[in-house]
C-alpha cells in the first residue's frame, strides 16, 4: 500500500489539532417551525387538501353572496334535475340547489370551526389549568372529566337538542359540550410532561418566572398537539352535524346545511339522485380533505420524525 | 364508580325531559280540558317535579320504563325487549367485522410500511373514517341495490338481486347493513393498529425475538401483534359507542327494525317516555360495555392484570 | 477458527446519502475465546456485531462488501431461511437494555422456551423444565415460580440474567454481548460479569463484548480491539492494549479514565472533540482532527495496519519507520500522570 503514496520527509511534519473540524456539521439546522414546514411542502397530499380547503372556505365565504337566494321557493319548478338556470337543479319547494348548496358550505363549516375552536378553547383552560396546578384541584378535575367521559356523548346531544330548539347556535353549543373533555384530557396530559420534563427543570433551575415558563416551553410544545387536534376535529363535528340532521336533530329548513342536503336527499332516495349525491359529495370530500391535511400536519410537526 | 355515571345519566335524562317546553298532547287534534286533566293524572304529569323523580325512580327499580305516549298500551320496556336482540344482532356482526378487519389491516399495512398494501390499506382507511356511513350506506344500497339490479333487468330481463338492500329476514339481509355500520370501525381499528405496529415493531424486544432464530411469522403473531393489540383494546369501548349510535341511521337506511329507529321515531315524535326509557337504556348498556372493556383490558395486558411485581 | 471477518464494509442508505458505518473490519475470533470491541458511541461496533447476527436493519443497512465466516461458512450471503437456523443456535446475543429487550407480555419461562422449542425441537414442557434449569443456572432464586412471571417482575440485574439464560438456552458456540452492563447499577454489573465469567468458563462460549466501558474490558476481556470512525485502529492482547498501547486514540482513551488515587486538583482528561460523521468520512485516519501526533500525512491517507508484536497492531502513521520517534505515554498514564503533562510529547 505504501507504494501508492507519495510519502517524503514533510509528510511527517507535525499538524495541530482540528477542532473546529472536528466538530463542525455538517448538515444545515433549521427551526422547528421552518422544518415542520419544509416536510409539510413536501407532502403533496397534504399541500393539495390544503389547496382544496382554502377553495372550499372561499366557496363558503363568497358563494352565498354571490348567490344569496337559498331560500326563496319556485312552486313551478320543484324536484328539477341540474340545468343552465338551476346548476345543483331544486328541491322539494323549487329552491335552487346550487345556493343551498353554497350556504350549506357556510353553516356547515362554520359550526365545524366554531365548535372545534370553542372545544378547544374550553380544553385548554381547564385541561391546562389542571395540568398546571396539579395537586388536588388536579384530582377533582379530572374526576370530574372522568365521570363526564363515561356519559355517551350521542345521548347528551340528542337530549340536549331535543330539549332545546335546534338551530345553529344550539347544535354548536351542544357538541361543544360533549367534546371539550377529550381536549382537556389530552391538553392536561401535555402540560404535566412538559412541566417534568428537563428543559422545564433547567428553566427553573436558572430561574425563569412562570410566566417566561409558559410562553417560551408549554405552549410552543402543546401548540402543535393542538393544531393538530383542531384540524382533525372540524370532520368530526361536520360529521355530527350531518348526522343529526340526518335523524332531523340539525339544522332546520329553510336553512341550508349539507347535513340537511343529505336528509333531504336521502327521503328521495333513489329519485332524483341529485339531492342526495351533491351534498354528500361535498361532506365526504371535505372531511377527507380535513383528515388528509390533518395527517399531513402531524408528521410534519413531529420532533421525532425530523431526518 | 360506572353506577354513579349511571345515577347521574338518570337524573338528567329526567330533569332534562321534564324541562321540554310544549306538551306532548299538542300537535293532535285540540283536546278538551277535562280530558286532558285525565290525561296528564294518567300519565302522573300532574303531581310536582320532585315527587316524580321518585316515583320514577321505584318504577325503575322494578323494570317498569313507563308507557309510550305515541303507541297506544305499549310498554316502553316491550319495545326494548323485541328491538333489542335485532340491533344488538346487527351491531355485533359490524363490530366483529369492523375489529377483524381492521387488525388485519392495519397489521398487513405496517408489514409492508411504505409499500403498495400499506398505501392501499391506508386509503381505505381515511376513506372509511372520513365518510360518514349512513352516507356509505346509502351509496352502497343504491349501487348494490337499485343500479345493479337496473342493469340486470335491462340486460336479461328477469328481476334479480343480488344481495338484499332492505328488511331484516335472514342471513343475507345482514351482509350490507353490518358493513356500512362496519366500516367506520374497520377504519379506525386499522389505522390504529397499523401505528401500533410500527411502534411495536422498532422495539427492543422485537430484536431479541429475531436474534433468537424465530421466523418472521412467528416474531409477527407472537411478539409484535400481542403487543400492538392493546392499544385496540382500548378503543372498544368508544367503537361499541360509535356503532350503536350508528344503528340510529343504518337501521332507518336498511328498513331494519330494531331499537335504533325506535328511538329516532321517538325523537321525532315528541315520546317522551320512549324518549327517556330508549336513553337511559342506551347510556346504560354502553356504561356496562366500557366497564367490561376495562376488564379486558386487564386480562390482555399483564402489567395492568399483576401491578408492579415484586423484585 | 470460529469467526472470521474479513475486511468488512457496511453502510446504511439514508434520505441524505450513504452513513458509512464500518469501513473495513477485520479480525477473528477461536472457540472458547473473550474479545472485546471498544470504542466511543457511533464507531461502528454495534453495527459490526449486528452484521454478525444478519440483523442489520432493512432496508437500509447492508454488508457493502467483505465476508463473514462462521465455522467457515460465509454467512454475508445467507438467505433469510439460513440465518434463523444459526440464530440462537450458533450465535446468540444480549442487548443492552433488558427492559425494553424483553416482551412485556411473555412470561420469562415461554421467551425461554422458543428458541429451544424451534432449534432443539423440544416439547413445550421439557422446554419449560429446560428453561427452568437455565434460570438456576444464571442465579435467580426461585427458578420454579419465576419461570411463569413476567419481565416486569423481575428486578433490572435479574432481567439481565434472564436475557442471558435465553441466549444460552440452545448453547450456542458464539454470544454477542452488545453493552450488557451499561444500563444496571454498578453493583449489579458486577454480579453479572461474574456471571458471565463463570458460564463461559463452564460452558466454553466464545464471547464478544461490545463496549465503551474500559473497566468491563479489563475483567473480562483476552484480546480488545479498539474501534474509530468505524475502523479498527488497535488490537491486541489485554496487557498489550492497556499497558503498551501504541495508538493516540486509545492513548486518550486510557488518560480519560480517572483514578481513585487521583488528587482534587488534577482535572479529569477528556478527549476533546467528537467522532467523525460517517455521512462523509475523512480520508485520511478518522481521528487526525483530534489527535496531538497529527501529521500532515495522517490528515490525506488513512493509515496502514503496522504489527507492534506477534499479537499486537495498530494503524497509525507515527508507526511508520518514518515517521519521528515519538514517547509512548503509556509509562506517564500508568503512573497516574493524567493532565496536561501527559501531552506534552515529542
Amino acid at each position: 500500500m505504501e507504494s501508492t503514496i507519495n510519502i517524503t520527509p514533510a509528510s511527517f511534519e507535525r499538524v495541530p489539532k482540528d477542532l473546529v473540524a472536528a466538530q463542525s456539521i455538517l448538515r444545515p439546522s433549521l427551526t422547528y417551525w421552518k422544518d415542520a414546514w419544509r416536510r409539510l411542502k413536501k407532502n403533496k397530499i397534504s399541500m393539495f387538501c390544503m389547496a382544496f380547503l382554502i377553495f372550499m372556505g372561499t366557496l363558503a365565504i363568497l358563494g352565498p353572496m354571490v348567490f344569496p337566494n337559498y331560500s326563496s321557493n319556485n312552486l313551478e319548478k320543484t324536484y328539477s334535475k341540474p340545468d343552465s338556470v338551476n346548476w345543483f337543479g331544486t328541491d322539494d319547494l323549487g329552491r335552487d340547489q346550487f345556493a343551498r348548496t353554497l350556504r350549506g358550505a357556510r353553516i356547515s363549516l362554520f359550526i365545524g370551526l366554531t365548535s372545534a375552536m370553542i372545544t378547544v378553547l374550553i380544553g385548554i383552560l381547564y385541561g391546562g389549568i389542571s395540568g398546571y396546578f396539579s395537586g388536588w384541584i388536579d384530582d377533582i378535575m379530572m374526576r370530574v372529566v372522568d365521570v363526564l367521559i363515561t356519559i355517551p356523548d350521542m345521548i347528551i346531544l340528542i337530549l340536549l337538542l331535543v330539549v332545546l330548539k335546534p338551530g345553529v347556535g344550539t347544535l354548536i353549543l351542544a357538541m361543544s359540550i360533549t367534546s371539550w373533555t377529550g381536549m382537556a384530557r389530552l391538553i392536561r396530559g401535555q402540560v404535566l410532561q412538559i412541566k417534568e420534563s428537563d428543559f422545564v427543570l433547567v428553566s427553573k433551575i436558572i430561574g425563569s418566572s412562570s410566566m417566561r415558563i409558559i410562553i417560551k416551553h408549554l405552549i410552543p410544545n402543546t401548540i402543535g398537539i393542538i393544531i393538530v387536534r383542531l384540524m382533525m376535529l372540524i370532520p368530526a363535528f361536520i360529521f355530527e352535524e350531518a348526522f343529526l340532521s340526518y335523524i332531523g336533530l340539525g339544522v332546520r329548513v329553510p336553512e341550508a346545511s349539507w347535513g340537511n342536503l343529505a336528509e333531504a336527499g336521502a327521503l328521495q332516495f333513489p329519485n332524483n339522485l341529485y339531492m342526495f349525491f351533491i351534498p354528500a359529495a361535498f361532506i365526504g370530500t371535505t372531511m377527507l380533505a380535513f383528515n388528509l391535511f390533518g395527517d399531513g400536519l402531524r408528521d410534519a410537526l413531529d420532533p421525532k420524525m425530523r431526518k | 364508580m360506572s353506577i354513579v355515571t349511571v345515577f347521574v345519566v338518570i337524573t338528567l335524562t329526567f330533569f332534562l325531559m321534564n324541562l321540554m317546553p310544549g306538551d306532548p298532547f299538542i300537535g293532535n287534534k285540540a283536546i278538551p280540558k277535562a280530558i286532558k286533566a285525565n290525561l296528564y293524572a294518567k300519565y302522573g304529569l300532574d303531581k310536582p317535579l320532585g315527587i316524580r323523580y321518585l316515583k320514577y325512580l321505584g318504577n325503575l327499580a322494578q323494570g317498569d320504563l313507563g308507557m309510550s305516549m305515541t303507541y297506544k298500551n305499549q310498554e316502553v320496556i316491550g319495545v326494548i325487549k323485541q328491538a333489542f336482540p335485532v340491533s344488538a344482532d346487527l351491531g355485533i356482526r359490524s363490530l366483529i367485522f369492523g375489529v377483524l378487519g381492521g387488525l388485519l389491516l392495519g397489521t398487513i399495512a405496517a408489514l409492508n410500511h411504505n409499500r403498495p398494501w400499506d398505501t392501499g390499506a391506508t386509503v381505505l382507511a381515511i376513506l372509511g373514517v372520513s365518510i360518514p356511513g349512513f352516507l356509505i350506506g346509502t351509496m352502497v344500497q343504491y349501487v348494490l341495490g337499485f343500479l345493479f339490479s337496473n342493469a340486470v333487468r335491462e340486460i336479461f330481463h328477469t328481476d334479480f338481486q343480488l344481495i338484499p338492500i332492505a328488511r331484516w329476514e335472514g342471513f343475507k339481509y345482514t351482509i350490507l347493513p353490518a358493513f356500512a355500520l362496519g366500516f367506520g370501525s374497520l377504519a379506525t381499528t386499522s389505522r390504529l393498529m397499523r401505528t401500533s405496529m410500527l411502534d411495536v415493531l422498532h422495539q427492543d424486544y422485537i430484536k431479541t425475538a429475531k436474534s433468537k432464530g424465530l421466523t418472521p411469522f412467528q416474531v409477527t403473531l407472537k411478539h409484535s401483534i400481542r403487543n400492538a393489540i392493546l392499544p385496540v383494546v382500548t378503543i372498544l369501548g368508544p367503537l361499541t359507542a360509535g356503532i350503536m349510535t350508528g344503528t340510529f341511521v343504518i337501521e332507518r337506511i336498511f328498513a331494519i327494525p330494531g331499537l335504533g329507529r325506535f328511538f329516532v321515531q321517538s325523537v321525532q315524535m315528541y315520546d317522551y317516555t320512549m324518549i327517556m326509557g330508549l336513553t337511559l337504556f342506551f347510556a346504560t348498556f354502553l356504561i356496562f360495555m366500557n366497564f367490561l372493556v376495562d376488564i379486558a383490558y386487564g386480562l390482555v395486558d399483564p402489567r395492568i392484570r399483576l401491578g408492579k411485581g415484586a423484585a | 477458527m470460529l469467526l472470521e471477518l474479513k475486511d468488512i464494509k457496511v453502510s446504511f442508505d439514508t434520505y441524505a446519502g450513504e452513513v458509512q458505518a464500518v469501513r473495513g473490519v477485520s479480525f477473528t475470533l477461536d472457540k472458547g475465546e473473550v474479545v472485546a470491541l471498544v470504542g466511543e458511541s457511533g464507531c461502528g461496533k454495534s453495527v459490526t456485531a449486528q452484521s454478525v447476527m444478519g440483523l442489520l436493519a432493512k432496508p437500509a443497512g447492508r454488508v457493502k462488501s467483505g465476508a463473514i465466516f462462521i465455522d467457515g461458512v460465509d454467512v454475508t450471503k445467507y438467505t433469510e431461511k439460513e440465518w434463523e437456523s444459526i440464530r440462537g443456535a450458533k450465535v446468540g446475543m444480549i442487548f443492552q437494555d433488558p427492559m425494553t429487550s424483553l416482551n412485556p407480555t411473555m412470561t420469562i419461562g415461554v421467551q425461554i422456551c422458543e428458541g429451544l422449542i424451534k432449534h432443539q425441537h423440544m416439547s413445550k414442557s421439557d422446554a419449560m423444565k429446560r428453561a427452568e434449569e437455565m434460570l438456576r443456572l444464571v442465579e435467580i432464586p426461585n427458578a420454579h415460580e419465576r419461570v411463569h412471571q413476567y419481565p416486569h417482575e423481575f428486578s433490572g440485574g435479574m432481567r439481565q440474567r434472564a436475557m442471558i439464560a435465553i441466549a444460552l438456552s440452545c448453547n450456542p458456540a458464539l454470544i454477542i454481548a452488545d453493552e450488557p452492563t451499561t444500563a444496571l447499577d454498578v453493583t449489579i454489573q458486577a454480579q453479572v460479569l461474574d456471571l458471565m465469567k463463570d458460564l463461559k468458563r463452564k460452558l466454553d462460549t466464545a464471547v464478544i463484548i461490545i463496549t465503551h466501558d474500559l473497566g468491563v474490558v479489563a475483567s473480562m476481556a483476552e484480546r480488545v480491539m479498539v474501534m474509530y470512525g468505524g475502523l479498527i485502529v488497535e488490537s491486541g492482547k489485554l496487557e498489550d492494549v492497556y499497558y503498551h498501547a501504541r495508538h493516540p486514540y486509545t492513548w486518550g482513551l486510557m488518560k480519560s479514565i480517572p483514578r481513585l488515587d487521583s488528587t482534587k486538583e488534577e482535572e479529569l482528561s477528556p478527549i476533546e472533540g467528537t467522532p467523525p460523521d460517517l455521512f462523509m468520512p475523512p480520508p485520511g485516519c478518522p481521528f487526525a482532527d483530534r489527535c496531538d501526533w497529527c501529521m500532515q500525512i495522517c490528515k490525506v491517507s488513512m493509515p496502514p495496519k503496522y504489527a507492534v508484536s506477534e499479537s499486537h497492531s495498530a494503524c497509525c502513521w507515527l508507526l511508520h519507520p518514518d515517521a519521528p520517534k515519538t514517547e509512548s505515554p503509556m509509562a506517564r498514564i500508568r503512573h497516574g500522570m493524567t493532565g496536561a503533562e501527559g501531552a506534552k510529547n515529542v
